[in-house]
């Protein structure tokens, strides 16, 4: 009995000698097995195999990414930039383009951010889980929109005013 | 090239637009053929009256804004009233003004057709279909052979009172036919001419869709206006007939639908201010009036004098419409949404770019048409496509300034 316990403290000097060698608590903080490490990487994996124009990294367990896209019709060549954070509450992703025109308050459809807004929040299901993939044809849509807005000044798209 | 693409090249696009909004806003072919039905069953009933009618001669015509080709569509619950004159062909000295409105109420009220659906009106029978629309049947004799003037009997004055439809009719189209050259009648001549030349024709639309003059398309887009700028205050909504009016008389020949709203808007407003000026500087009020332009006693805005809440309400929709028409000016189509509604808008919009799509030059267009479907795909490349690529889920565009 006696034996036991006393493994049982060298034991746990051990684990302390080793914890305080790694310095666990000093130097990292403990992982935090509610965050999601694995959508950003699916969903670089969806894009890659759908969208060529679209170039992407994980950091931080979320997706960066962007591209040069233009659409056919279009006038001009719009770079996208689009962040993806499957660990943020409420919308998860912004995506930008990087026009001086396209401003919130001058365009419509966008956040303040200057982001596009995409879609409403009421039309997603509160029961799937959001498929950032599926945003990735929105941003084709809305700049082909976007561009028939500039020449007839009527939003084509399906909209939700407010 | 299609008559879309030569019309946009031509600089009518625009006025296109207006065209085909004023288009969407006429009654449907099902509710004109049921009116045209109810117009021809009422004149046979008449005919077939026996005690009265048989014999005597007499005309069965529509007044108003059927007459004159300036019909809209009711909006939501609202029934469309469509106005017949029975003109007996006797001068009216010959009856009492009783006896011909109980001859027309004898008639109808014997008839099983009829006689659940008759109201009756001060100076009219109003037949009732119910949820669909009403017909008021005005029952008039001539004055004079020669005069367009009627007396139709007034129950509540048990006495004959002046009416002349006909007149009014008569005037009002005068001065649709006054314009100077249509732009787009014109060009859509041209383009048809240019188009029997080839051998592949395409199908171009109804000959009165372009032929109709642009005082009854300003005239029809204007009372949708009306309708939508007093959706939450009924009570002021100015009437049918005092736009009308105040249209025919300010119209000058204007070529387009575009430059007649606009022009017309500019002389009420300014002539609006001049009396304000007037009132300022040398205390004299003067407001605008609607005269009956074939009785100039019969003033259609008398009430304004009492109320005066409707000529401030009227004053306020011809400043807010003239406010939008501007933006109009600058192609900017968007402003149109607000004026007519969004969704009539779009679809029409869309069937504009339908037929510019067809052009291969035009793949913005195309693009959007293949959004507007409904079914979007997107490819690697990040193009629009109607089959190729990931398929878009549906989305609704949230969100930003409108």
């Amino acid at each position: 009995m006696l034996v036991a316990l006393k493994a049982i403290k060298a034991k746990k000097i051990e684990i302390s000698v080793v914890l305080n060698k790694i310095q666990i608590n000093k130097r990292y903080s403990l992982p935090d097995i509610s965050k999601d490490f694995l959508s950003a990487h699916i969903q670089q994996k969806l894009i890659k195999d759908n969208f060529d124009w679209i170039k992407s990294f994980v950091k931080d367990s979320k997706l960066i990414g962007g591209g040069k896209i233009k659409p056919k019709g279009c006038k001009n060549t719009y770079d996208i930039v689009f962040e993806y954070n499957p660990n943020k509450k409420g919308r998860k992703e912004n995506i930008f383009v990087m026009n001086e025109k396209i401003k919130f308050k001058k365009v419509p459809h966008l956040y303040n951010n200057h982001s596009l807004c995409l879609y409403h929040p009421y039309d997603l299901s509160p029961f799937i889980s959001f498929n950032f993939v599926d945003v990735i044809p929105w941003i084709s849509k809305w700049l082909v929109t976007y561009e028939l807005w500039l020449k007839y000044g009527v939003w084509l798209d399906k909209e939700f005013k407010h | 090239m299609n008559l879309q693409q030569y019309l946009h090249e031509n600089g009518l696009q625009r006025e296109e637009l207006l065209t085909r909004i004023a288009v969407s806003l006429e009654l449907d072919e099902t509710r004109k053929q049921r009116m045209d039905s109810a117009y021809n069953a009422a004149y046979d009933i008449l005919k077939k009256d026996e005690v009265f009618f048989s014999k005597v001669d007499f005309l069965v015509y529509t007044q108003g804004s059927k007459a004159i080709g300036t019909t809209v569509k009711p909006r939501g619950k609202e029934e469309f009233d469509l106005d017949i004159t029975v003109e007996i062909r006797d001068p009216y000295y010959n009856y009492t003004s009783s006896e011909i409105y109980n001859h027309l109420i004898r008639v109808l009220s014997s008839s099983d057709v009829y006689k659940e659906k008759l109201v009756k009106k001060n100076r009219c029978a109003r037949i009732n279909y119910v949820g669909d629309f009403h017909m008021d049947i005005l029952p008039g004799c001539i004055v004079i052979n020669g005069d367009s003037r009627i007396m139709v009997p007034d129950r509540e004055l048990s006495s004959w009172s002046s009416s002349n439809p006909k007149g009014y009719s008569n005037w009002f189209t005068q001065k649709a036919e006054t314009v100077v050259d249509s732009y787009l009648n014109k060009a859509f001549r041209t383009f048809s001419a240019l188009n029997e030349a080839k051998a592949e024709q395409e199908e171009l639309p109804d000959d009165d869709v372009y032929s109709k003059e642009p005082l009854k398309r300003a005239v029809q887009l204007t009372k949708r206006y009306r309708d939508i700028y007093f959706e939450k205050n009924p009570k002021h909504k100015t009437s049918s007939i005092v736009l009308t009016t105040i249209f025919g008389e300010l119209y000058e020949g204007e070529s387009s639908i575009y430059q007649t709203i606009d022009s017309i808007l500019y002389k009420i407003v300014q002539r609006y201010s001049d009396y304000q000026h007037l009132y300022e500087r040398k205390g004299v009020y003067k407001r605008i009036k609607v005269l009956n332009p074939v009785n100039s006693d019969e003033d259609f805005t008398e009430k304004w004098d009492n109320e005066k809440e409707y000529y401030t309400q009227f004053i306020g929709f011809a400043k807010s419409y003239k406010e939008k028409w501007e933006k109009l000016k600058n192609g900017d189509f968007g402003i149109a949404e607000e004026l007519f509604g969004s969704d009539r808008i779009k679809g029409i919009l869309t069937e504009q770019l339908k037929e510019m799509a067809k052009n291969e030059g035009n793949q913005l267009e195309a693009a959007g048409v293949t959004i507007m479907s409904g079914s979007t795909f997107v490819d690697r490349s990040g193009n629009v496509s109607s089959s190729e690529g990931y398929k878009s889920k549906e989305n609704r565009n949230f969100g930003g300034v409108e």
